[in-house]
């Protein structure tokens, strides 16, 4: 039965960019059109740039809706471009990304094993990295560990001596953009035994993530939680994740003197499992105004070579990334579009129920069936692939060699009302 | 005293609509494509179909939602139960299509209704609280527009380390929703003998909520009736006419005999700011005065404000002030504040915001631009299903059309989207690091001002 509707869907999604959809099609919202899904689609399904959809802004009305480039032509080759970044700027031991852009926090028991396995895979082929997300490391993800993230947030989940040995990078979540200043709810239903097992807990109860850490009160605290994961592993980087307040740019700070590598900003509009409504909508600022705040503070405390600026919440695009890059951050962070890319369609029922109907987000057996790993990781690969080809062209026409050259450059944009 | 840290709750129960309500969605499946597709499907599985598994596979339809699992199955689907998930199209593009529902889009006002792309409005929100008492959780992220006017140009903060957890969830601290609605003394005295002597003209609600007198073209006794009883379970006011021993009421007063009249009512609200001084002698509780957010009524409250105990600031049904360069209610409301703070007497008087508060993060937003509690208008008919005959904006001019409701069904409504709304303020609450509702009041350093960020953000970017 999962072959059938496993194949239905595929040829669904590979057909449905060239059909199109009808103007008052259920399909997308505002920030996600259904244009920008399609387009999705079908970059994942080829690898190529769709030349009849819109696939640069969404109908958001703001932010990186209204953002464009000034292009020129320059006589620089895209091919010439160079689109790698390094995540450490402060000590030994390097970690280079070939692309801007690596994969945010999504954890087992939210996505299936399937889905997190194909974002591994196509970590490791495309030379990025994955987070694991609050919820424990699966051994499967054991042989992709070089591009592996391990997360720690306030309930522990699946966080110890040997997770935090096996990844490059460790990432803080302080909090997420979608529900700042709310915890995590994994609801008893997505409790299967394996999730439970993962969490170290029992199966069929909700789970919490409280917020906030109950050990951290305070800047020092989080120095004592960076020593000791130094100390289990002296070479991994520190990612601090938090969202987006009105003084975030003290929080960075912060992070950057208790030893963050890498400072992780999360916008009020990025993806979850499951949040309040209220809060994805009202709590904390979008990431547009909150990434030149952080890059102009931390070059004003004379830092801002030092540290690597990562922003996410509501990255949708290569445009959007290149958009967050001028605005002053180093590289993103993605999820949603990675969702987007093997099928889903912004739905937002991830919660109800048995889950995602076609397989991303769930632990429903069947379901979870849909997606399989190899042919996920190809989706993700040729998005990426996509995405790489239009930042090259777009930094080619700015007249600049690598993607590290816009960092900033506000010069750069325009502002189209 | 103790009464101020008694641990709040609300009960919800599910109260289903009364009335039918039109979803979002619309899936429609094409006949010929559909029985060409079974058909297909039949052949194509034609040999296996002898095991049991395969018959499965044959009979299972993509919608795991039910739409398609009635009796006849596609060619009769149930719309109502579309999530808009998609599915049926992504597996059959040439059969299904699900479109938004024109039906959805039209419920409410151009207030009401701003956009049903997101699958979402202000009405269904509404709509589902009342209904559940749930506060509505959804996957994915915000779907709607990056910023918009009045209370969507704003956000609340969040505090990244310190902060109370959220009670009833992790059991640690208790937040407090209560404000006073009265003059607070600025100072205590004494007597001779050590005996407090001051007495303070307040009354405490439990939630920064209070349900506001609708006019009778936009109510009826049913809908009258479930507000009170509403109001009396939740513990909180309502403002109201014509009454005299209702302890849970804000009598609302155009002459002095409606003031006497309302001796037993918890406070008094003049609708003629001239009638302070004669009241003032025959009611010795809380006494305030009601201000349309009219040219003017800045000064109008500062002046107010050194004898009234409060004032009840009213913008129209969308929130916009009645001046001839009409206004938001936010903007209205911090320049009260801050022109109160400047005469130093903020303290002193207690405001109440009315007018197009309709969605609970208008509550906390509100109170940060300087009201202590808000009063609900349309908010409250929309939870009983009341359908606007045309815009309701200014609350004269306005019209519903008239059926009745059980009191009973309608007070559950109303406890049911108070109890939501509750639930939402501590979540804001939460994020904020504030533990008393009392303190959100004017604490602008928690409000995020988009005209402010956008213009630090991109103002010198070409084209802004
Ligand atoms: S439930 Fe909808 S929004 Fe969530 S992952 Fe699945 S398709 Fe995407
Ligand atoms: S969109 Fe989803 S819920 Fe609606 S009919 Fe199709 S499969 Fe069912």
């Amino acid at each position: 039965m999962a072959e059938k509707h496993r194949a239905h869907i595929r040829r669904g999604i590979e057909l449905l960019p060239q059909l199109g959809l009808p103007q008052d099609s259920a399909l997308g919202d505002l920030r996600w059109t259904k244009e920008l899904i399609l387009a999705t689609w079908w970059q994942a399904l080829t690898g190529k740039s769709p030349e009849n959809i819109e696939h640069r802004i969404g109908a958001s009305g703001g932010g990186f809706d209204r953002l464009d480039f000034k292009l020129s032509s320059s006589g620089i080759a895209a091919e010439q471009v160079s689109l790698s970044i390094p995540l450490n700027r402060r000590d030994s031991g390097q970690v280079t990304l070939s692309l801007p852009w690596y994969g945010g926090g999504m954890s087992l028991g939210s996505v299936s094993l399937n889905f997190m396995l194909s974002r591994a895979m196509a970590a490791k082929a495309a030379g990025t990295l994955t987070s694991t997300g609050e919820g424990g490391y699966p051994s499967e993800l054991l042989p992709y560990k070089d591009h592996v993230i391990t997360q720690v947030a306030t309930g522990m989940f699946g966080v110890s001596e040997e997770t935090i040995q096996s990844c490059r990078v460790m990432e803080f979540k302080y909090a997420q953009g979608a529900k700042p200043g709310l915890g995590g709810h994994l609801l008893a239903d997505k409790v299967t035994a394996e999730v439970a097992r993962m969490r170290e807990s029992a199966e069929k109860t909700s789970l919490y993530s409280p917020f906030p850490f109950h050990s951290v009160y305070s800047v020092e605290d989080h120095k004592k939680h960076v020593d000791w994961v130094k100390t289990v592993h002296p070479g991994v980087l520190v990612s601090v994740k938090v969202s987006t307040p009105i003084d975030v740019e003290m929080v960075a700070i912060g992070s950057y003197d208790a030893g963050a590598h890498i400072i992780h900003i999360d916008g009020g509009y990025g993806g979850t499992g499951a949040a309040p409504e209220i809060a994805k909508k009202n709590i904390a600022m979008p990431i547009e105004l909150a990434i030149p705040r952080v890059h102009r503070y931390l070059s004003s405390e004379g830092v801002r070579d030092k540290v690597t600026l990562i922003a996410s919440g509501g990255i949708r695009t290569a445009y959007d990334v290149a958009k967050a890059i001028a605005l002053g951050a180093d590289g993103c962070v993605i999820g949603t579009a990675e969702t987007i890319a093997v099928g889903c369609t912004h739905c937002g029922n991830c919660e109800r129920g048995r889950g995602c109907q076609i397989g991303i987000c769930t632990t429903d057996e069947l379901l979870g069936q849909f997606i399989q790993p190899e042919w996920g990781a190809r989706r993700l690969l040729n998005l990426y692939s996509s995405w790489a080809a239009q930042l090259r062209e777009l930094l080619a026409s700015l007249g600049l060699k690598s993607v590290q050259e816009l960092r900033g450059r506000k010069d750069l944009l325009v502002y189209r009302r | 005293m103790g009464s101020t840290y008694r641990m709040f709750r609300l009960r919800a129960e599910e109260t289903p609509p009364l009335f039918p309500q039109p979803g979002p969605f619309l899936p429609k499946v094409s006949k010929p494509g559909l029985a060409r597709l079974i058909l297909k499907e039949a052949l194509g599985y034609n040999r296996k179909l002898l095991g049991s598994a395969h018959r499965e596979a044959l009979l299972s339809r993509p919608c795991i939602y039910g739409v398609f699992s009635g009796p006849f199955g596609g060619f009769s689907p149930r719309v109502e139960k579309c999530t808009g998930c998609m599915r049926c199209v992504q597996e059959h593009p040439e059969v299904c299509s699900v479109v938004r529902n024109p039906a959805f889009a039209e419920q409410g006002d151009s207030y009401w209704t701003p956009t049903a792309a997101t699958g979402s409005t202000p009405l269904s929100t509404v709509l589902y609280e009342a209904h559940t008492g749930k506060v509505p959780v959804r996957g994915m992220g915000y779907k709607g527009a990056f910023r918009g006017e009045g209370w969507d140009a704003m956000w609340t903060d969040m505090s990244e380390i310190v902060r109370p957890t959220r009670d009833g969830v992790y059991g640690r601290e208790y937040i407090s929703t209560s404000v006073d609605i009265g003059r607070r003394a600025s100072h205590l005295e004494f007597d001779a003998s050590g005996d407090l002597i001051t007495s303070s003209r307040t009354v405490e609600i439990p939630i920064p909520i209070i349900f506001d007198a609708l006019p009778e073209q936009v109510s009826n006794a049913d809908i009258t009736e479930s507000i009170r009883t509403a109001a009396g379970n939740v513990g909180t006011l309502f403002v109201g006419r014509y009454v005299q021993k209702e302890a849970r009421c804000i009598a609302l007063a155009g002459d002095l005999d409606s003031v006497r009249a309302a001796q037993r009512c918890a406070a008094i609200e003049l609708e003629d700011a001239a009638l302070l001084q004669e009241a003032r002698k025959l009611f010795s509780g809380p006494l305030g005065v009601r201000l349309p957010t009219k040219e003017g009524f800045v000064e109008r409250a500062v002046e107010l404000s050194r004898t009234a105990d409060f004032l009840h600031l009213c913008a129209d049904y969308h929130g916009r002030t009645f001046e001839s360069t009409e206004r938001h209610l936010k903007d209205a409301l911090l320049d009260v504040h801050q022109r109160l703070v400047q005469e130093g007497i903020r303290n002193e008087v207690t405001l109440i915001a009315s007018g197009g508060i309709i969605l609970a993060e208008h509550i906390p937003k509100a109170l940060l631009c300087g009201a202590d509690a808000v009063a609900l208008d349309t908010a409250l008919l929309v939870a009983l299903q009341a359908r606007f005959l045309g815009e309701c904006r200014f609350p004269e001019r306005s019209a519903i059309q008239r059926h009745r409701i059980p009191v009973e069904w309608g007070t559950r409504r109303i406890l049911n989207l108070m109890t939501s709304w509750h639930h939402q303020l501590i979540e804001m609450m939460s994020a904020m690091g504030v533990r008393e509702a009392r303190r959100l009041r004017g604490n602008v350093g928690r409000a995020l001002f988009a005209d402010e960020l956008e213009r630090e953000a991109f103002g010198d970017i070409q084209g802004y």
